[in-house]
Protein backbone atom coordinates (compact mmCIF):
# COMPACT_ATOMS: atom_id res chain seq x y z
CA UNK A 1 0.00 0.00 0.00
CA UNK A 2 1.32 3.60 -0.81
CA UNK A 3 1.48 6.27 1.53
CA UNK A 4 -1.48 8.21 1.33
CA UNK A 5 -0.26 11.06 2.72
CA UNK A 6 2.50 11.29 -0.16
CA UNK A 7 -0.07 10.61 -2.59
CA UNK A 8 -1.97 13.53 -0.76
CA UNK A 9 0.95 15.54 -0.89
CA UNK A 10 1.49 14.33 -4.83
CA UNK A 11 -1.97 15.46 -5.73
CA UNK A 12 -1.65 18.62 -3.86
CA UNK A 13 1.33 19.79 -5.61
CA UNK A 14 -0.22 19.05 -9.07
CA UNK A 15 -3.48 20.29 -8.35
CA UNK A 16 -1.98 23.53 -7.33
CA UNK A 17 -1.20 24.66 -10.53
CA UNK A 18 -4.20 24.11 -12.00
CA UNK A 19 -5.58 27.89 -13.77
CA UNK A 20 -8.73 28.80 -11.00
CA UNK A 21 -11.62 30.07 -12.94
CA UNK A 22 -11.36 33.88 -13.61
CA UNK A 23 -14.75 35.67 -12.48
CA UNK A 24 -16.12 39.30 -12.43
CA UNK A 25 -18.31 39.89 -9.24
CA UNK A 26 -17.93 43.47 -8.47
CA UNK A 27 -21.66 44.74 -9.92
CA UNK A 28 -23.45 41.57 -8.61
CA UNK A 29 -21.90 42.08 -5.18
CA UNK A 30 -22.62 45.64 -4.93
CA UNK A 31 -26.18 45.04 -6.29
CA UNK A 32 -26.71 42.30 -3.58
CA UNK A 33 -25.61 44.62 -0.64
CA UNK A 34 -28.04 46.80 -2.29
CA UNK A 35 -30.94 44.96 -1.44
CA UNK A 36 -29.73 43.79 1.98
CA UNK A 37 -29.61 47.68 3.30
CA UNK A 38 -33.05 47.77 2.14
CA UNK A 39 -34.41 44.50 3.22
CA UNK A 40 -34.40 45.11 7.19
CA UNK A 41 -37.79 47.13 6.83
CA UNK A 42 -39.56 44.01 5.78
CA UNK A 43 -38.99 41.40 8.59
CA UNK A 44 -39.62 44.84 11.08
CA UNK A 45 -42.61 45.34 9.26
CA UNK A 46 -44.12 41.58 9.55
CA UNK A 47 -43.32 41.58 13.27
CA UNK A 48 -44.73 44.55 13.66
CA UNK A 49 -48.53 44.12 11.65
CA UNK A 50 -48.29 40.53 13.12
CA UNK A 51 -47.92 42.26 16.69
CA UNK A 52 -51.04 44.03 16.04
CA UNK A 53 -53.32 40.99 14.56
CA UNK A 54 -52.37 39.65 17.80
CA UNK A 55 -53.31 42.21 19.94
CA UNK A 56 -56.75 42.68 18.00
CA UNK A 57 -57.60 38.95 18.21
CA UNK A 58 -57.25 38.76 21.54
CA UNK A 59 -59.22 42.29 22.29
CA UNK A 60 -61.85 40.66 20.32
CA UNK A 61 -62.15 37.97 22.27
CA UNK A 62 -61.55 39.48 25.94
CA UNK A 63 -63.65 42.63 25.78
CA UNK A 64 -66.90 40.93 24.76
CA UNK A 65 -66.30 38.08 27.41
CA UNK A 66 -65.00 41.23 30.11
CA UNK A 67 -68.70 42.90 28.98
CA UNK A 68 -70.44 39.65 29.56
CA UNK A 69 -69.37 38.85 32.89
CA UNK A 70 -69.89 42.43 34.16
CA UNK A 71 -73.44 43.02 32.27
CA UNK A 72 -76.02 43.18 35.56
CA UNK A 73 -78.45 40.28 33.79
CA UNK A 74 -75.19 38.35 33.17
CA UNK A 75 -74.22 37.97 36.89
CA UNK A 76 -77.70 37.47 37.58
CA UNK A 77 -78.30 34.13 35.59
CA UNK A 78 -74.46 33.45 36.51
CA UNK A 79 -75.75 33.35 39.90
CA UNK A 80 -78.74 31.59 39.83
CA UNK A 81 -77.07 28.79 38.33
CA UNK A 82 -74.95 28.60 40.93
CA UNK A 83 -78.24 28.75 43.68
CA UNK A 84 -80.25 26.67 41.68
CA UNK A 85 -80.42 22.79 42.13
CA UNK B 1 7.14 46.30 10.11
CA UNK B 2 7.19 44.42 7.28
CA UNK B 3 5.21 45.94 4.39
CA UNK B 4 3.70 42.63 3.54
CA UNK B 5 2.47 42.48 6.95
CA UNK B 6 0.58 45.28 7.05
CA UNK B 7 -2.82 46.58 5.21
CA UNK B 8 -1.51 48.60 1.74
CA UNK B 9 -2.20 52.32 1.32
CA UNK B 10 -5.00 52.05 -1.30
CA UNK B 11 -6.76 48.90 0.45
CA UNK B 12 -6.66 51.23 3.65
CA UNK B 13 -8.33 53.81 1.29
CA UNK B 14 -10.98 52.01 -0.39
CA UNK B 15 -11.94 50.25 2.92
CA UNK B 16 -12.40 54.17 4.49
CA UNK B 17 -14.70 54.63 1.51
CA UNK B 18 -16.29 51.85 1.67
CA UNK B 19 -17.29 52.36 5.31
CA UNK B 20 -18.13 55.59 4.61
CA UNK B 21 -20.86 54.11 2.05
CA UNK B 22 -18.85 54.68 -1.29
CA UNK B 23 -19.56 51.68 -3.26
CA UNK B 24 -17.04 52.51 -5.70
CA UNK B 25 -14.67 51.73 -3.01
CA UNK B 26 -16.05 48.47 -2.08
CA UNK B 27 -16.01 47.75 -5.65
CA UNK B 28 -12.20 48.34 -6.36
CA UNK B 29 -11.55 46.01 -3.01
CA UNK B 30 -13.41 43.18 -4.60
CA UNK B 31 -12.05 43.83 -8.61
CA UNK B 32 -8.89 43.36 -6.67
CA UNK B 33 -9.27 40.31 -4.95
CA UNK B 34 -12.03 38.44 -6.28
CA UNK B 35 -9.50 36.19 -8.07
CA UNK B 36 -7.74 35.29 -5.24
CA UNK B 37 -10.49 34.87 -3.44
CA UNK B 38 -12.02 32.45 -6.43
CA UNK B 39 -8.71 30.45 -6.31
CA UNK B 40 -8.98 29.84 -2.43
CA UNK B 41 -13.07 29.02 -2.86
CA UNK B 42 -12.08 26.91 -6.20
CA UNK B 43 -10.89 24.18 -3.28
CA UNK B 44 -14.52 24.37 -1.58
CA UNK B 45 -16.31 23.29 -4.81
CA UNK B 46 -15.72 22.56 -8.54
CA UNK B 47 -19.09 23.67 -9.84
CA UNK B 48 -18.37 27.25 -11.44
CA UNK B 49 -22.09 28.09 -11.00
CA UNK B 50 -21.56 27.37 -6.84
CA UNK B 51 -17.76 29.16 -6.93
CA UNK B 52 -19.27 32.19 -8.25
CA UNK B 53 -22.01 32.32 -5.31
CA UNK B 54 -19.28 31.72 -2.99
CA UNK B 55 -17.39 34.32 -3.57
CA UNK B 56 -20.37 36.70 -3.72
CA UNK B 57 -21.10 35.32 -0.06
CA UNK B 58 -17.66 36.03 1.06
CA UNK B 59 -17.65 39.84 0.07
CA UNK B 60 -20.96 40.36 1.29
CA UNK B 61 -20.04 39.02 4.65
CA UNK B 62 -16.70 40.61 4.62
CA UNK B 63 -18.87 43.89 3.71
CA UNK B 64 -20.67 43.43 6.64
CA UNK B 65 -18.08 42.85 9.17
CA UNK B 66 -15.79 45.47 7.72
CA UNK B 67 -15.91 47.50 10.74
CA UNK B 68 -14.58 44.36 12.69
CA UNK B 69 -11.55 44.86 10.67
CA UNK B 70 -8.68 45.83 12.61
CA UNK B 71 -6.17 46.66 10.74
CA UNK B 72 -3.10 44.66 11.90
CA UNK B 73 -2.62 41.79 8.93
CA UNK B 74 -3.23 42.67 5.42
CA UNK B 75 -6.71 42.62 4.25
CA UNK B 76 -5.75 39.76 2.01
CA UNK B 77 -5.68 37.60 5.20
CA UNK B 78 -8.35 38.88 6.94
CA UNK B 79 -10.32 38.11 3.83
CA UNK B 80 -9.32 34.57 3.48
CA UNK B 81 -10.50 34.03 7.16
CA UNK B 82 -13.63 35.10 6.06
CA UNK B 83 -13.33 32.58 2.80
CA UNK B 84 -12.27 29.97 4.47
CA UNK B 85 -15.53 30.44 7.33
CA UNK B 86 -17.91 30.82 4.00
CA UNK B 87 -16.58 27.79 2.39
CA UNK B 88 -16.78 25.45 5.64
CA UNK B 89 -20.04 26.85 6.37
CA UNK B 90 -20.92 25.56 2.76
CA UNK B 91 -19.41 21.97 3.39
CA UNK B 92 -21.35 21.56 6.51
CA UNK B 93 -24.50 23.19 4.73
CA UNK B 94 -23.41 20.00 2.17
CA UNK B 95 -22.99 17.13 4.58
CA UNK B 96 -26.27 18.19 6.42
CA UNK B 97 -28.39 17.55 3.55
CA UNK B 98 -26.26 14.03 3.01
CA UNK B 99 -24.99 15.06 -0.71
CA UNK B 100 -21.84 13.77 0.56
CA UNK B 101 -22.91 10.25 1.19
CA UNK B 102 -24.60 10.81 -2.27
CA UNK B 103 -21.94 11.95 -3.92
CA UNK B 104 -19.66 8.67 -2.03
CA UNK B 105 -22.69 6.22 -3.91
CA UNK B 106 -21.85 8.02 -7.07
CA UNK B 107 -18.52 8.70 -7.51
CA UNK B 108 -15.53 6.18 -7.24
CA UNK B 109 -12.21 6.63 -6.93
CA UNK B 110 -9.09 5.32 -8.48
CA UNK B 111 -6.17 5.91 -7.78
CA UNK B 112 -4.02 3.82 -9.40
CA UNK B 113 -2.59 6.59 -11.46
CA UNK B 114 0.67 8.21 -10.46
CA UNK B 115 -0.18 11.92 -9.65
CA UNK B 116 2.26 13.02 -11.80
CA UNK B 117 0.76 11.70 -14.42
CA UNK B 118 -2.75 13.63 -14.56
CA UNK B 119 -2.88 17.02 -15.44
CA UNK B 120 -3.37 19.73 -13.20
CA UNK B 121 -6.94 19.40 -13.10
CA UNK B 122 -7.35 16.01 -13.33
CA UNK B 123 -5.68 15.84 -10.16
CA UNK B 124 -7.61 18.89 -8.23
CA UNK B 125 -10.81 17.21 -9.67
CA UNK B 126 -9.37 13.59 -7.70
CA UNK B 127 -8.19 15.84 -3.99
CA UNK B 128 -11.36 17.07 -4.36
CA UNK B 129 -13.29 13.68 -4.32
CA UNK B 130 -10.98 12.13 -2.40
CA UNK B 131 -11.10 14.75 0.68
CA UNK B 132 -15.02 15.17 0.19
CA UNK B 133 -15.15 11.20 1.65
CA UNK B 134 -14.12 12.63 4.67
CA UNK B 135 -16.12 15.13 7.08
CA UNK B 136 -16.04 18.87 7.03
CA UNK B 137 -13.36 19.72 9.58
CA UNK B 138 -11.40 16.87 8.33
CA UNK B 139 -11.49 18.02 4.98
CA UNK B 140 -10.91 21.54 5.80
CA UNK B 141 -7.29 20.98 7.90
CA UNK B 142 -6.10 18.55 4.96
CA UNK B 143 -7.06 21.42 2.47
CA UNK B 144 -5.68 24.22 4.07
CA UNK B 145 -2.45 22.20 5.39
CA UNK B 146 -1.74 19.70 1.86
CA UNK B 147 -3.73 22.10 -0.76
CA UNK B 148 -2.75 25.85 0.58
CA UNK B 149 0.09 24.30 2.21
CA UNK B 150 -0.69 26.51 5.43
CA UNK B 151 1.16 25.85 8.54
CA UNK B 152 -0.67 25.89 12.14
CA UNK B 153 -0.51 29.37 13.32
CA UNK B 154 -2.16 29.88 9.64
CA UNK B 155 -5.05 27.33 9.69
CA UNK B 156 -5.43 28.48 12.89
CA UNK B 157 -6.14 32.01 12.00
CA UNK B 158 -8.32 31.04 8.89
CA UNK B 159 -10.50 28.43 10.73
CA UNK B 160 -10.66 30.24 13.71
CA UNK B 161 -9.71 27.16 16.21
CA UNK B 162 -6.61 26.84 18.55
CA UNK B 163 -3.23 25.47 17.88
CA UNK B 164 -4.12 22.53 19.92
CA UNK B 165 -7.48 21.83 18.26
CA UNK B 166 -5.38 22.18 14.85
CA UNK B 167 -3.05 19.56 15.59
CA UNK B 168 -5.33 17.12 17.15
CA UNK B 169 -7.71 17.36 13.92
CA UNK B 170 -5.24 16.84 11.58
CA UNK B 171 -3.54 14.43 13.25
CA UNK B 172 -7.34 12.12 13.05
CA UNK B 173 -8.10 13.46 9.45
CA UNK B 174 -4.65 11.80 8.45
CA UNK B 175 -5.77 9.05 10.08
CA UNK B 176 -8.88 8.83 9.02
CA UNK B 177 -7.54 9.44 5.19
CA UNK B 178 -5.06 6.35 5.74
CA UNK B 179 -8.20 4.08 6.96
CA UNK B 180 -10.16 5.40 3.84
CA UNK B 181 -7.44 4.14 1.75
CA UNK B 182 -7.27 1.22 3.80
CA UNK B 183 -10.76 0.50 3.30
CA UNK B 184 -11.17 1.17 -0.50
CA UNK B 185 -7.78 -0.37 -1.30
CA UNK B 186 -6.71 2.54 -3.18
CA UNK B 187 -3.01 2.51 -4.09
CA UNK B 188 -2.43 -0.66 -4.04
CA UNK B 189 -2.02 -1.28 -7.51
CA UNK B 190 0.79 1.11 -8.11
CA UNK B 191 2.70 -0.61 -5.68
CA UNK B 192 2.16 -4.09 -7.08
Amino acid sequence: MADPLKILDDLSARARREDPPSIDISSRVLLRLSREARAPAWPMALVASGTAVAALVVLSISLPLFEMLTDPWSVFFVMAANVLP
Amino acid sequence: MDPAETVSEEDQQDIADSLSGNGEGYARLVRRYQDKVAAQMWRFTRDAVILDQLVQDVFVEAYLSLKGFQGRAPFLHWLRRVATRVGFRYWKSRARKEEREEALRETSLNLTAAPETLTPVEAADTLYRLLGKLPPADRLVLTLFYFDQCDIKEISARADWNRTIVKVRLHRARKKLKSLFEEEGMGRERDG
